[in-house]
């Protein structure tokens, strides 16, 4: 199997040929057969061969065009991925993309430490007086800028803000409670709650239908 | 503090009005006035009335106004039901005083009427306003159930 595929690969590579007349003394009247066998061979390692260079990493072999639109809505930047499939390659655009978008915040942790957080990381951001609070799945951290200066850096369509003093990340929001004290409960997943203020609610509302301009 | 000087000016404003309306209705059955028969045999003349009936009425409606702001006061401990009982209160604290002393009520069944008929006012605008809040709850929940964030589809 090692020879014939050692042929096909000497025979690549922008066609696959198969009509040699070594092979057609060999093989005979049942030559068709064994070549389509032979072409869907050497097409899979052709396709295999393609998709890796010499050191081992996936090799883009399509053609990329990149190329800019114009949009009505001043706030967001759309970004397509427009291809046949979703291979391995359109994959890995997107990744590269995704990883450029995410947004970091520099913060300082329980030891007084500046560290760097993905705001995706972040659960809620809140004003105590004039410390700002950011809780993370990681733990509780505090950030040298105001809450104001932190809702212009964070992104819009994830974090809304629910009171003067607390912006949360609406994904991690579980559910909405109002009880009979009158208190507008927010609980997050793992069982994290904190309370809204009932003048935002149509805020709320606004931008959990999207209405906000932040989607 | 702004909102509250602002609040409690208007409430001033509004006081002395609907004050003086109160007075000419509860002073009826006496033939009718700008002051009742009470406040005038306290204040000795009708000047030192009108001046009492002004600054106590304005007075009321400053609070009743200003206290406004106690809805104001968002936290988990403080929400509707505290933000409209304190605000109850207030006005019930600066109410009765200056009820009686203007003449408005003369008796203690007259004050238990008054103040039967002003916790059932709070407690339909209380009920009302957490029909309306719980509404608009529940709503944000069917929303956030029906986001495409929820259903595990994030596209970012």
């Amino acid at each position: 199997m090692s020879g014939m595929s050692g042929l096909c690969l000497f025979i690549l590579p922008d066609e696959v040929r198969i009509h040699t007349p070594a092979m057609v003394r060999v093989f005979g009247q049942g030559r068709d057969v064994l070549q389509r066998l032979l072409l869907s061979f050497c097409r899979r390692r052709l396709q295999a061969s393609r998709s890796k260079d010499q050191k081992g990493k996936k090799y883009m072999n399509k053609d990329v065009n990149v190329r800019f639109e114009k949009c009505d809505d001043p706030d967001t930047i759309d970004i397509l991925f427009s291809a046949s499939e979703r291979d391995e390659q359109v994959e890995a655009l997107i990744k590269t993309v995704s990883e450029q978008l995410v947004r970091k915040l520099h913060v300082v942790d329980g030891k007084n430490q500046d560290c760097i957080i993905d705001e995706s990381e972040i659960i809620s951001i809140s004003s105590q007086g004039k410390k700002v609070r950011i809780l993370t799945d990681s733990g509780l951290y505090t950030a040298r800028r105001s809450l104001q200066d932190l809702e212009q850096m964070i992104s819009r369509r994830k974090f809304m803000r629910i009171s003067r003093y607390e912006i949360v990340n609406a994904s991690r929001i579980r559910t909405f409670d109002f009880n009979i004290r009158g208190t507008l409960r927010i609980e997050f997943e793992g069982g994290i709650e904190t309370w809204a203020s009932r003048r935002y609610i149509p805020l709320i509302k606004k931008h959990l239908q999207g209405k906000d301009g932040a989607e | 503090m702004k909102t509250l000087l602002k609040l409690c000016g208007i409430g001033f404003l509004m006081g002395v009005f609907i004050g003086n309306l109160i007075t000419v209705f509860t002073s009826l059955p006496d033939g009718g006035g700008l002051f009742t028969k009470r406040l005038l045999d306290l204040a000795g003349s009708e000047a030192m009335a009108a001046l009492i009936q002004t600054i106590s009425t304005g007075l009321l409606g400053a609070v009743s106004m200003g206290g406004v702001c106690f809805h104001e006061i968002e936290n988990k401990h403080f929400g509707l039901l505290a933000s409209a009982v304190s605000h109850l209160s207030l006005i019930l604290v600066f109410y009765f005083p200056i009820a009686f002393l203007l003449g408005w009520i003369a008796s203690l069944p007259e004050a238990l009427i008054m103040l039967a008929i002003m916790v059932a006012s709070y407690f339909i605008i209380w009920f009302i306003m957490f029909l309306r809040y719980r509404a608009a709850v529940k709503e944000l929940n069917r929303i956030k159930e029906s986001s495409p964030d929820n259903s595990g589809n994030e596209q970012d």
